[in-house]
């Protein structure tokens, strides 16, 4: 009740949604820090490779930690624009209890407006806003028999998990790990983890030989893996073949695995769409139709009515925030970015799947 | 007056190709931009908020607050809310800096302008019957509407306007859907119903009230008095300046009006060129554009409501020089001969002069 009238009052006075965001203006020349976020200072960036990076952070106090195999966003500010993007924490919880450190592993995208910059433009000492971890792709019981199976640069949050395991549990723990081209992310590391624990096995796979996976890997590196919990992380397609493979054998609570965003496709033309979804409605359209069809009008053909009103880009009445997924806008010919921002569904074509608040 | 068709379409290229480069070109400076500008707001609301307390050591303190102030409300309104609302820095992903956020320290909500604002006047720009912000449907400026009796005297109503301005605007979308009174008309599909509109006109309103006549006045109370009136005042400066620069931009002399069926199907080229023929600018000092948001180049945030508006300055030039390859009228002139127009286009519409005496005139 008092809270509500305080809030009103300051809502009253400064037009504003608290008056953090008033001053904020004036508070950001001295902390220069986004609002509802919390900062973190850069230690460190680390090349892996010539397309992988590594991002050592040291969040402020206030922020809570996290479970290893969870993910956060981090946003930075590129030529004016707020740019946010989501990345799985690939270090171990020990190592931010010991120094209050944390490493996101980033790769390059081809044509990403965020993941080849990052690295370049932030220094060390630079300041980013991050938030709070998220996601469910954590261990719940540490004891059992477990398999890991990561694509590329899924192995982030799987290096996490591993640490956690081999730090607390002398249960078995086998990784497949699959990269082209014998590109494995911190195979040495991994590989010094076997020394340390009674029963660790590590498979480095290189796909662009072995292929991708298929029942003769499961059976010839891991025999007894229809009696373990399975983490599988990686490429959007990669994690729908290996789930189907799996769940011919084990049952699906047995199975846990973590998605990627989409990156960001640019060599695709406007005409190719995916599926959009609706998300405060919960209403899933198929974005294949033809003459092409504005997320706008794709909302109305299953019976939504967003706010709109000009229909051609103008008014910004219906400007909605886009949570994931590439648009085009037919009116400035441009592509969008993958992350989440505020878009404009009349003159917005979905390219591939699109998530949408509305 | 008419464009042809291919004349159109050559002129929509022209057009979108100075468009263009100035987003191309968005970027750092813009966000940098409009962030320097609330800031400059802000301190003029904290300081002449503030100020008021020098009138315990000399009166003249009174004034500086009332003018940090009404500058405060003015830069608010004009070259941050009004530009903001326009969508023209949502590219910037700020959480408080973009059309869907933003909220304006004026009477109206910022949602209703959104909607009869950004919608009905900057689709339908000078259309007679769709867009009312022509005359507000209170001020005959054109031969396009009957006269009334009522319109004897209107320039007494065009003053009362000006000063009483922000609720004019706040009751504008209210006035469209006949909410209080008046027989709702057929045409119009509104997004809300009318207990919604209500709702929504008496929160803001009260939420406004509330801020400047009661809670500052009161937390100040030893000088109740001296804040009271200075805000009503800061408010009756902003009205009158944001009232008289907007009049500026649609109501001077050669300024046109445009039927529901000419304007039946135009192509992007032609609603350009209603654009144009609809909107007249005034030149200045940078600052003097600053503090009118930009909306001295009307013609320019007409023909592109959604680039950043301290671009509409460097493109002007450009634009004219188009405009003037198609021989269409570029209306500008200085501040006091514009204004002077407006105001001889009010007593002009005041008496049922027919069109051909006019012409006769001449």
């Amino acid at each position: 009740m008092f809270t509500g009238k305080v809030k009103f009052l300051l809502e009253s006075i400064t037009n504003n949604q608290s008056l953090k965001d008033f001053l904020h203006p004036i508070t950001r020349l001295v902390f220069n820090k986004k609002q509802d976020a919390y900062s973190a200072r850069i230690m460190q960036i680390r090349h892996e490779n010539d397309s992988v990076y590594t991002l050592v952070l040291k969040p402020q106090k206030k922020w809570q930690g996290f479970q290893a195999g969870q993910f956060i966003s981090i946003t930075t500010e590129i030529n004016g624009r707020f740019l946010t993007r989501t990345f799985s924490i690939s270090s171990a919880p020990a190592q931010f209890i010991e120094d209050r450190t944390i490493e996101l592993t980033i790769q390059k995208q081809n044509h990403g407006k965020a993941t080849p910059f990052l690295g370049n433009l932030l220094k060390r000492g630079d300041k980013v806003s991050i938030s709070k971890a998220q996601g469910d792709f954590v261990i719940s019981e540490n004891s059992g028999a477990k398999l890991f199976i990561a694509g590329g640069s899924g192995i982030t949050p799987i290096r996490s998990l591993i640490k956690k395991l081999a730090k607390e549990s002398q249960d078995s723990i086998t990784l497949i790990y699959y990269a082209q081209n014998r590109k494995h992310l911190f195979k040495d590391e991994l590989l010094t983890l076997t020394s340390n624990h009674k029963d660790i096995k590590i498979h480095l796979i290189d796909s662009s030989v072995e292929g991708r996976i298929c029942k003769q890997h499961l059976t010839e590196y891991c025999s007894d893996y229809k009696n373990r919990e399975v983490y599988v992380c990686g490429p959007g397609s990669m994690i729908q073949f290996t789930n189907d493979l799996l769940s011919k054998d084990l049952p699906p609570d047995q199975i846990h695995h973590e998605y990627f965003g989409t990156p960001p496709t640019y060599d695709i033309n406007a005409e190719q769409q995916g599926t959009v979804f609706f998300e405060k409605s919960e209403t899933k359209v198929s974005g294949l139709s033809s003459p092409i069809k504005t997320l706008l009008e794709l909302a109305e053909s299953k019976g939504l009515k967003p706010k709109s009103s000009c229909r051609m880009g103008v008014c910004h009445q219906c400007v909605c925030k886009k949570t994931s997924g590439v648009i085009y806008n037919i009116l400035t010919k441009t592509y969008s970015d993958s992350g989440a921002q505020n878009i404009q569904p009349c003159v917005s074509v979905a390219i591939g799947d699109v998530n949408v608040e509305l | 007056m008419k464009l042809s068709k291919e004349k159109a379409a050559q002129l929509e290229l022209e057009l979108n190709q100075i468009r263009d480069s100035v987003v191309n070109d968005i970027g750092q400076k813009d966000a940098d931009y409009i962030r320097r500008i609330i800031f400059i707001q802000r301190l003029c609301e904290i300081f002449g908020r503030l100020a008021f307390f020098g009138v315990l050591l000399h009166p003249l303190f009174w004034i500086v607050a009332v003018l940090l102030l009404s500058l405060s409300k003015i830069l608010d309104n004009m070259e941050i809310g009004h530009n903001v609302l326009h969508g023209q820095y949502d590219w910037m992903n700020d959480p408080t800096i973009n059309s869907r956020k933003f909220e304006w320290d004026i009477a109206g909500d910022a949602h209703s302008w959104k909607r009869v604002h950004n919608f009905e006047h900057h689709t339908f720009t000078n259309i007679i019957g769709k867009d009312r912000d022509f005359g507000y449907g209170l001020l005959r400026m054109s031969d396009d509407l009957s006269w009334r009796p009522k319109n004897r005297w209107q320039f007494l109503t065009f003053l009362n306007l000006c000063l009483i301005f922000e609720w004019g605007i706040a009751y504008h979308e209210l006035a469209a859907e006949r909410v209080f009174k008046g027989k709702k008309k057929k045409n119009r599909v509104s997004p809300l119903t009318d207990s919604q509109l209500k709702k929504m006109f008496f929160s803001k309103a009260f939420r406004q009230i509330f801020k400047d006549y009661i809670f500052y006045p009161l937390i100040c109370w030893p000088i109740f008095l001296p804040v009271l009136l200075g805000n009503i005042v800061a408010n009756l400066i902003r009205n009158l300046w944001t009232s008289t620069i907007i009049f500026c931009g649609h109501f001077t002399e050669g300024v046109h009006t445009f039927s529901e069926e000419e304007c039946k199907n135009e192509s992007k080229g032609q609603w350009y060129y209603r654009q144009v023929l609809g909107s007249s600018n005034l030149t200045g000092h940078p600052w003097f554009h600053i503090l009118t948001g930009h909306l001295s180049c009307q013609i320019e945030h007409h023909l592109f409501p959604d680039i950043p508006a301290h671009r509409y300055v460097e493109i002007a030039p450009k634009v004219q020089k188009v405009l003037e390859k198609y021989q269409i009228p570029y209306n500008t002139g200085g501040f006091f001969k514009q204004y002077s127009t407006v105001i001889k286009r009010i007593f002009k519409y005041s008496f049922p002069v027919k069109t051909k005496l006019i012409e006769n005139n001449r």
